[in-house]
């Protein structure tokens, strides 16, 4: 379990987040919810320590991310940044480095981090890639494979910001299957989403941020319900069950 | 290690092996015409030359990729940024005014090529630049070592020889006692690359990546600086300011070990940044003879269209 308790963070002098308390329970999914600039991606990076706190404390299984040093924190962290490098190695190797963490010096990647690699690949449908150089993949299938990165690094907890950015709706509902894939594995998973309906469907736990601050906090009907996505966006949220679109796979 | 590595290898190998036998026997007196003084030729010119272009090779490759690796910069390199001239400036100004005793010419070097790349480095990091603006300023900071180098040969023109051919680059004038602690120096720096480089593959995935999968980023990037520095420093204190080859040779490396990690890259970066110094000196020496063209000069026309060929590249890559 995570637990952000009263941090506030940003870069230089700029706060970005307030005061912000939350839990990231294990076994479930936790969707963060917001405009653009209101701070998802910096709670984030709080929640895995990437980013210094100024105030309060980050919780990693009720001990505090500072007592933990970094390859240890990787070894319980996997976090999956927005923006990626697109280096020029094999799809393999790009998913071998999840195992980074748990190796000593030097760092070597031995037959079981291999083994671990390839599930990881299995799991998001890139084995298939496997020998293919990074850069010559689609947006969508270097989104798989940067995500079989974060699952080869095997943490209980799993950040994601923005994963289905690049993913056609296929890929969408294959990387749905694969969170309540983790989730049933026990794992904490949080999530940054833009994808409203996406996030009301496949989320236990939602939070709603606006200019660095929580809104509100809860079930999918109980966000829906309490005004505070009519809050944070702006916008007016009309449920209609008649025009609801819910794509599934064929077969 | 896979066979596909194994044998990239042993052809690199066997390349750097080639390469030395044809610098040892080629040269300006054909061994077999004076087998008296062949002992000798080779002994005090041919060997000291090759070993010195072999280590100058080596190291000026493997720091050149180090710093594509940290930068993030294919059009990155020890001399392009100005590193090989900031570790020129202050190798001469060891040469000039301190005792060699005092402080070796390779620390010297190695300190100047240390200011060069934590200048540039600061400009990346405090401006954020785009790969085409750090190329600039390493050509700024180029230009201000260049520039104390001159006022160097005006102000000491007792050592405006040895100056001179310093600046061109090449190995005619290499002695082995030169060697030694250059030697010891990248002998020291391609080890730890060669130990550390799962950290550098981890560097290359970029900042957040890397951070998140437990790299201490700003600790092991000025560490990769400072090895980068002490490769190319060592080798500018005798070889000179031999240009380009930390930009050719990690390129030719990554186009025929593509997705290969890095520690097989820098061995081969080792290899053949060795071989083909060998081969440059060699034809230096040997194309225009009874002329030596310093290698220095060879290789800056192979180099300069190589550069321009890469700039090309890489805006039709950001244009694609």
């Amino acid at each position: 379990m995570l637990e952000l308790c009263g941090v506030s963070g940003g870069y230089g002098k700029k706060m970005i987040v307030r005061h912000l308390s939350l839990v990231v329970p294990d076994g479930a999914i936790t969707a963060i919810l917001g405009p653009n600039g209101c701070g998802k991606s910096t709670l984030l990076k709080l929640l895995c320590g990437q980013l210094e706190r100024k105030q309060g404390d980050v919780l990693v299984g009720r001990k505090s991310i500072a007592d933990y040093p970094r390859a240890v924190l990787a070894q319980q962290i996997a976090y999956l940044p927005q923006s990626r490098a697109v280096p020029d190695i094999l799809v393999e190797t790009l998913v071998l480095h999840g195992r980074f963490p748990w190796l000593g010096t030097p760092r070597v990647y031995l037959k079981a981090d291999r083994a671990l690699a390839r599930e990881a690949m299995a799991q998001t449908g890139i084995l298939h890639k496997a020998k293919m150089p990074l850069p010559s993949l689609s947006g969508g299938e270097r989104q798989k494979a940067y995500l079989a990165m974060a699952l080869a690094q095997c943490t209980p907890h799993i950040l994601l910001d923005e994963p289905t950015a690049y993913l056609d709706i296929a890929c969408q509902l294959d990387f749905l299957a694969l969170l309540q894939q983790l989730k049933a594995q026990g794992k904490a998973v949080a999530v940054v989403l833009h994808d409203i309906p996406m996030a009301l469907e496949t989320a236990d736990h939602i939070a709603v941020l606006q200019s660095g601050s929580l809104v509100a906090q809860g079930t999918a009907t109980e966000i829906l319900h309490n005004g505070a996505l009519e809050t944070a966006f702006g916008v007016r949220m009309v449920t209609e069950p008649s025009l609801r679109f819910a794509p599934r796979h064929m077969g | 290690m896979d066979k596909r590595t194994v044998r990239v290898l042993v052809l690199a190998c066997l390349g750097l092996l080639l390469a030395a036998g044809l610098a040892l026997r080629l040269g300006a007196v054909p061994l077999w015409q004076a087998p008296a003084a062949a002992r000798r030729i080779l002994l005090f010119v041919r060997v000291p030359r090759l070993l010195a272009a072999a280590l100058a090779g080596a190291a000026l490759s493997a720091a050149g990729l180090i710093i594509q690796t940290v930068l993030a910069n294919p059009l990155a390199g020890p001399s392009i940024l100005g590193i090989n001239a900031g570790a020129g400036l202050f190798a001469a100004a060891a040469m000039a005014l301190l005792p060699a005793a005092l402080f070796p010419v390779p620390l010297a070097a190695f300190a100047g090529a240390l200011c060069s790349i934590l200048l540039v480095f600061a400009v990346a990091r405090t401006t954020g630049a785009s790969r085409i603006t750090i190329v600039l300023a390493g050509v700024a900071i180029s230009s201000l070592m260049t520039a104390g180098l001159h006022t160097l040969n005006v102000l000491f023109p007792e050592v405006l020889a040895q100056l001179r051919d310093f600046q061109t680059g090449g190995f005619a004038g290499v002695a082995q006692k030169q060697l030694l602690p250059a030697g010891i120096l990248i002998g020291l720096g391609l080890a730890a690359a060669l130990l550390f480089a799962g950290e550098l593959d981890i560097l290359g995935l970029g900042e957040e990546t890397a951070g998140a999968l437990g790299l201490h980023v700003k600790r092991w990037r000025l560490l990769f600086l400072a090895l980068a520095a002490a490769l190319a420093g060592a080798a500018v204190s005798f070889a000179g300011l031999v240009s380009f080859v930390g930009l050719i040779v990690p390129h030719a490396v990554r186009l025929l070990a593509r997705g290969g990690g890095k520690r097989l890259h820098l061995a081969l970066c080792a290899l053949l940044g060795a071989a083909f110094l060998i081969l440059c000196d060699t034809a230096a020496r040997t194309f225009f003879a009874p002329y030596e063209l310093p290698v220095g000069i060879l290789i800056a026309y192979l180099g300069a269209p190589f550069f321009l060929w890469l700039l090309l590249r890489n805006k039709r890559a950001r244009h694609a």
